[in-house]
């Protein structure tokens, strides 16, 4: 059983002991804050997940992790709505720390996204798995930079990013997913690609009666599948994935 | 081995005398620029161009991305120097401390057996170019720059400096302003020709700057290889290498430009390169970055025309006190082009090896495919491997690959070469070898065994 915690005017989130936690920041039903701060001791679990499914005029969205020793958390970031500002994400990771991060942009119409992920591996031991998808129709931008910064203490860590990209009509995309390694003894890789539907699988879909725009939401259904695999509550899944649907 | 590869290393560390350069003195200013056009005789049109790129090199500021280049003092810099007056015809009227230096190289008997031509320059002037017969005949022209300037001005000014730009970079404007010797390479529509041409670029004095410059135009479905070579002594203040090379691929053409850098640990090496690739052309650069302070280089692709395609394939070894910032560029920029980047990277002793690419794929680029990969070789704890690779896309018909790693060597591999007998160094050195093997292949095997020497020479007190 998680603790479970929906976020209001927190600016810093500090987490201890031993009972997974699970956070929740939905803009549409709680204060869209420019900054937070999330400090996790060491040994905590936790999964957060933000969901940014309200235009807001914000000047700022940082969210800062500081993940103690041994501290295990999964992050969920889903974007369904455009933010006219830079998007900073910091996760600063410690000795033995685990972070998975899913991130997934469903864009269309002008909806234009700018990030900046760090995951910063301190210390030894430590494990990253970042993963950035995208839908991107109409006019739609994506500009995600995401930076594996691996220190010198950090022998031994395992690090990866993948980024994949779904673009239809003019939408565009600029990914960076770099990696930045000072310390010899790690395993460090990441990826980009770009996807799309084969024309024959289209072809198997549409002879199926399937329509066109019933390809591409059952697409996007699928890329919000693949996001909330490993999420820690079944009603919170079933919650997302009927929002993702409404947006579809 | 250990003493057969210091004997290699004094191949690039050995330095003549350089009587030549008490007529010169460091610093650049508008009269040198005039001096240098003046001497070479040239046409109007590239003392403006010479001019306009000064200027823009002086209002230009250093790059604010990338390795630190504030120590370089470019006003301690020699931007000219004339090592002998004129070119010679035979290796013979080559004054002997540099044809000595040359045949240390291995110039003059690679001549004779593997290559249609050479070009041989020598600190800011080349001093011996030669093409096969058989290959004049067939129209080719191969050149030193200077020269090609004067006797084929039709072929040379619709296209020096427009694949590269004198607003592209600081650099690239120092280059405009003074470059100096080079090649020219015109390979007329439907020449084909199998034997690699090489030139050969030696810095001999201390704190020297060499601009060549380097154009080749490929015409239609015609073929060719060229190779470039370049070293410099070792004096303990800096040097400058700032060349440039654009290449021209016309229509159904295939074109491989390799090069072997082997820069001596004060050089700054911030080269150009780039190709404009036209239909169903093919552009291939194979490169290997040894040596140097700090290395800028990104070989860059532009594919102009439907189904022209590239081949990116390099290797960077950045050892102590090195940065090697190298990478590939390729935008797409029309219907079903094909762009293939494999970079390997290799940093030791706190050597810093950088892969900084670029694919960018244009809103008229439908059907673009791309593939990217890099790998990196960390071989102890001082070292550093960055690796950012920027993919803009804007045409969703395309299809993009990008995969990269990280690491060290396999521990097991290391312990099996070990129990057959192999030193750690040596051991080691052949696994680098093996891992920058798919780049090495695409070489002639004289260059590939060069290649793997260079390796070993890094490699040597190499702790694994």
């Amino acid at each position: 059983m998680n603790n479970f915690l929906e976020l209001q005017a927190e600016e810093e989130i500090k987490l201890a002991g031993s009972r997974p936690s699970l956070l929740i920041e939905r803009w549409s039903q709680s204060p869209a804050l420019a900054k937070r701060k999330f400090l996790l001791e060491a040994g905590v679990e936790a999964s957060y997940l933000l969901i940014v499914d309200k235009p807001v005029e914000i000047g700022a969205l940082e969210r800062r992790w500081l993940i103690g020793p041994g501290a295990k958390v999964n992050l969920y970031y889903l974007f369904l709505e455009p933010l006219k500002t830079e998007i900073k994400f910091i996760h600063d990771i410690g000795a033995g720390a685990i972070v998975n991060s899913n991130s997934l942009f469903l864009g269309d119409d002008n909806d234009d996204w700018h990030i900046q992920a760090d995951y910063n591996f301190q210390d030894r031991d430590s494990f990253g798995r970042v993963k950035v998808e995208a839908s991107l129709r109409e006019q739609a931008h994506l500009d995600y930079a995401a930076d594996m910064n691996v220190s010198p203490a950090a022998q031994k860590s395992d690090t990866r990013v993948d980024m994949r990209l779904y673009l239809e009509g003019k939408a565009r995309g600029q990914v960076i997913p770099g990696l930045n390694i000072a310390a010899n003894d790690v395993k460090a890789g990441h990826s980009a690609s770009t996807f799309k539907l084969a024309p024959e699988d289209l072809f198997y879909l549409q002879s199926r009666g399937l329509s066109p725009a019933d390809i591409k939401k059952m697409l996007s259904l699928s890329l919000a599948k693949n996001f909330i695999q490993g999420f820690p509550d079944e009603v919170l899944s079933k919650e997302v994935l009927d929002l993702i649907s409404v947006n579809l | 081995m250990a003493e057969d590869l210091k004997l290699h290393n004094s191949l690039w560390d050995d330095y003549n005398q350089a009587d030549y350069m008490a007529q010169t003195k460091s610093g650049l200013d508008e009269a040198l620029v005039r001096r240098i056009s003046a001497e070479k005789e040239e046409p109007a049109w590239m003392l403006v161009k010479r001019l306009e790129s000064l200027k823009i090199f002086q209002e230009k500021a250093l790059p604010a991305w990338g390795p630190d280049l504030s120590r370089l003092n470019l006003d301690k810099i020699t931007y000219y120097a004339k090592a002998m007056e004129g070119q010679a015809q035979s290796w013979e009227d080559v004054p002997t401390d540099i044809k000595n230096t040359f045949d240390k190289l291995g110039i003059p008997k690679a001549e004779q057996e593997v290559l249609a031509g050479v070009g041989a320059q020598y600190e800011s002037t080349v001093v011996y170019h030669n093409l096969k017969a058989e290959f004049k005949r067939q129209g080719v022209i191969f050149e030193d720059m200077d020269l090609a300037l004067k006797k084929h001005p039709k072929l040379v000014e619709p296209y020096f400096m427009k694949a590269m730009p004198n607003t592209l970079h600081k650099f690239a404007a120092l280059h405009g302003a003074v470059w100096s010797g080079g090649t020219f390479l015109y390979i007329p529509a439907g020449v084909k020709i199998k034997e690699p041409l090489q030139a050969y670029f030696r810095m001999n004095a201390k704190g020297m700057g060499q601009f060549e410059h380097t154009l080749i135009i490929v015409e239609s479905g015609a073929q060719a290889h060229y190779i470039e070579g370049c070293s410099a002594p070792r004096y303990g203040v800096d040097s400058l290498h700032a060349g440039g090379v654009e290449i021209y691929v016309k229509d159904g053409a295939r074109f491989r430009y390799s090069s072997v850098e082997s820069w001596s640990k004060d050089a700054y090496n911030l080269n150009t390169k780039r190709a404009i690739v036209e239909k169903k052309a093919h552009m291939e650069w194979v490169g290997g970055n040894f040596g140097s302070n700090v290395t800028m280089l990104y070989p860059c692709s532009i594919l102009v025309g439907e189904e022209a395609s590239a081949d990116h394939l390099g290797v960077a070894f950045a050892n102590e006190g090195q940065t090697q910032d190298t990478g590939a560029k390729v935008i797409h920029a029309a219907k079903d082009t094909s762009s293939n980047i494999v970079m390997k990277s290799i940093s030791k002793g706190g050597g810093k090896a950088i892969y900084r690419g670029l694919v960018e794929v244009g809103p008229q680029a439908e059907g673009a495919a791309v593939s990217v990969k890099c790998d990196a070789l960390i071989l102890d704890e001082l070292s550093v491997s960055d690796t950012i690779p920027v993919m803009k896309i804007n045409n969703p018909g395309a299809t993009i690959a990008h995969e990269a790693s990280a690491g060290k060597i396999n521990e097991e591999d290391l312990f099996y070469l070990r129990s057959r007998g192999l030193k750690e160094a040596e051991a080691a050195a052949m696994l680098v070898n093996g891992f920058i093997e798919p780049i090495t292949k695409e070489l002639p095997l004289e260059y590939s065994v060069e290649m793997n020497r260079m390796v070993e020479l890094e490699m040597e007190n190499s702790v694994g």
